[in-house]
């Protein structure tokens, strides 16, 4: 990066952290520094959401994944809207009526103190290991393109982030997060007409729809599965056709499960689930939640746009055979002779594929399949594509020999976005737009610290240990258990680095508990008759059922979150008649819906 | 047993919960049009 964009780039820094350390003084108190003072403004509140939702991975992984397979991956959102009005009518009256500064404490107002720390206890656990990947994930990425040392680039994001959290508390993550997402939307917004200008300059609007719809890039919705079949194949089973419950994105995989997943990390996931107790009322705390309703699904459109646009221009300008540039670089020093063969063919092929691209007919409705032009067309871009997955997986040092000669795997895409801003973008542009990638990182890793700490303080420090702790020392405690969680998500993102396959089972692994959360949650309000134990009960069952699920059969992560809430209402209920009225004394009058109506 | 709420908040219109499912279905249908009409699939492009 040239001097311009390191100023650029370090001043958003200090501006961050700066006003984030400012706040510290309205903290004085645990509602303060875990529920801003119950002040804070609905549209904050809901930018902050969005922020959090919006990691690195998000700017870098999501247009790379545009990019590499067009706008299939916004169908994974499309329950996303659904969940957030159940959210507001199922949940949130219930958590503006309870004077709680973490959801779980719910859980113990409407079923025992067991359901209440397990449910903390599966959240702090997963949230701990999901943080270190959202650090080290755009870390990785930014310090092969850069350069940079990946320690201290991981060490950068983790001890800024942690040090205006410690001190601003929650006022300090979301109005940190309400600067972060504006550099990230203004971030967005100018890459996207920037790559518009040169792809629609070249080709216009019909005809950048028409390359890109051919090359298999607008498949946006995918109502009809590729399966219909309803029958799992078993966790080993290699032949046959995979079956419905094994494929990542369609309309059916996005709204169901989806569905469940977004209505577990919005209301049942403290990092999110936070946002809805720093409100003035429940109608603040609605408005909040519904910004994401209305503006994820087109948001994470636009991302995926920009990887499209981004597809576009790379098959109109150049492009080069690998975009990780540490690799290449390798590849230059071991191995010059084939480097050079392989990239002197697949200039041929690009330039054949630009040729194609322009040849295609512009007359009729639609392209038709079977013209001479349009075939011609596809085959130049399959093979484009089989060259440099070919040349991704000779090069890359990190696979085997064996895993080579297998011939599996692709190109990370978290490169591909990184490497067309460091090499097409103004230096101001770029600072910006790193800063953009590191705001991103930093917002969604304060919420999580943030939520981390009050849980422990919350619903185990304060519940356990220190129940007659004064307000202050409770604040102390939170700052010193902000910055270990800190310090711990910092290591754990270190730790991370010696492999990718760790962050997708700790991917994996978070969804075995999402499901479970929700489900214990969704007893608790729509199953009166289940009180006491039948909660620890569910929750454990949920679990297990989630993990006989991944055990015996292939089914796709994101049905884990229906199976987890399937789980916990069956296992519930079998709870609540094997022990009906277990400790019922202890349950809050206002912790069901059924609390609204005059009587039950 | 008495389950009278604490506090009677009111919820938000209807309208809203509404608006949003409809701009949420008008999306789908606008990627479905857009698929409809200019995506081809391709094996083996990715």
């Amino acid at each position: 990066m040239s001097p311009l964009a390191w100023v650029i780039f370090l001043a958003f820094l200090v501006w961050v952290v700066v006003d984030g350390v400012r706040r510290s003084a309205r903290s004085s108190t645990l509602e303060d520094y875990y529920a801003g003072g119950r002040k804070i403004p609905w549209w904050a509140a809901g930018l902050s959401v969005m922020a959090t939702q919006a990691s690195a991975i998000t700017i870098i992984g999501t247009t790379g994944e545009g990019h590499e397979g067009g706008l299939s991956f916004v169908q994974f959102y499309f329950g996303l809207p659904f969940a957030m009005i159940a959210l507001c009518v199922w949940l949130v009256p219930i958590y503006r009526r309870l004077p709680i500064l973490t959801v779980y404490e719910y859980l113990e107002r409407r079923f025992d103190s067991s359901t209440r720390a397990l449910a903390s206890l599966v959240f702090l656990a997963s949230r701990c290991l999901a943080l270190g990947v959202v650090i080290t994930a755009p870390s990785v990425v930014m310090s092969a393109t850069l350069g940079w040392p990946l320690e201290w680039t991981i060490v950068m994001v983790g001890a800024l982030t942690t040090f205006y959290t410690v001190f601003g508390g929650v006022s300090a993550v979301v109005w940190t997060d309400v600067k972060q997402m504006t550099v990230i939307l203004v971030g967005l917004v100018i890459c996207f007409f920037l790559l518009a200008r040169e792809v629609l300059g070249e080709l216009g609007v019909e005809g950048a729809l028409r390359a890109a719809g051919a090359a298999g890039r607008l498949a946006a919705l995918e109502v009809v599965p590729q399966s219909l079949d309803f029958v799992p194949r078993g966790a080993g089973e290699t032949t046959g056709a995979p079956s419905f419950w094994e494929q990542k994105y369609t309309l059916w995989t996005g709204l169901i499960g989806g569905f469940f997943l977004q209505l577990s990390y919005f209301g049942c996931d403290q990092s999110q689930a936070q946002r809805i107790l720093v409100g003035r009322d429940a109608n603040e705390s609605r408005r909040a939640m519904l910004i994401s309703a209305f503006a994820k699904v087109p948001m994470q459109l636009f991302v995926l746009a920009i990887g499209v646009l981004l597809w576009l221009f790379h098959a109109t300008k150049s492009e080069p055979l690998l975009f990780r540039t540490d690799d290449r670089a390798a590849a230059a020093a071991t191995d010059p002779d084939e480097l050079a063969r392989r990239e002197v063919e697949f200039q041929a092929a690009h330039a054949e594929r630009r040729a194609a691209m322009l040849a295609l007919p512009t007359d009729g409705d639609r392209l038709d399949p079977a013209d001479p032009r349009v075939v011609r067309y596809r085959e130049t871009v399959a093979q484009v594509a089989e060259l440099k997955k070919s040349a991704a997986i000779h090069f890359n040092p990190r696979k085997s020999a064996a895993e080579k000669a297998e011939g599996k795997g692709k190109e990370d895409v978290n490169f591909i976005f990184v490497h067309w801003i460091l090499n097409n973008l103004h230096p101001v542009l770029l600072g910006l737009i790193v800063a953009a990638i590191f705001a991103a990182a930093m917002s969604s890793v304060d919420s999580v610290l943030n939520a981390l700490s009050a849980a422990t303080i919350v619903d185990f420090y304060r519940r356990w240990w220190r129940p007659a702790a004064s307000e202050r020392s409770l604040v102390i405690a939170g700052r010193i258990t902000t910055m270990l969680w800190g310090v711990v998500a910092t290591i754990t993102a270190i730790v991370m680095i010696s492999g990718s396959s760790i962050i997708e089972q700790v991917n994996r692994v978070g969804s075995f508990f999402y499901g479970s959360l929700l489900g214990v949650f969704l007893l608790g309000i729509f199953v009166p008759r289940a009180r006491g134990r039948a909660g620890f009960i569910g929750l454990v069952g949920g679990m297990l059922s989630v993990l006989a699920v991944h055990t015996f059969w292939r089914v796709e992560f994101l049905w884990y979150n229906a199976v987890g809430v399937l789980g916990v209402l069956l296992f519930g209920l079998l709870g609540s008649w094997l022990w009906p009225n277990v400790n019922a004394d202890t349950s809050d009058t206002n912790t069901s819906l059924a609390g609204r109506g005059p009587s039950v | 047993m008495n389950r009278e709420p604490a506090t009677d908040e009111p919820d938000l219109p209807p309208t809203v919960y509404w608006g949003i499912a409809l701009a949420a279905i008008a999306t789908m249908l606008l990627l479905g049009w857009l698929t409809a009409s200019y995506h081809l699939p391709v094996g083996g492009s990715r």
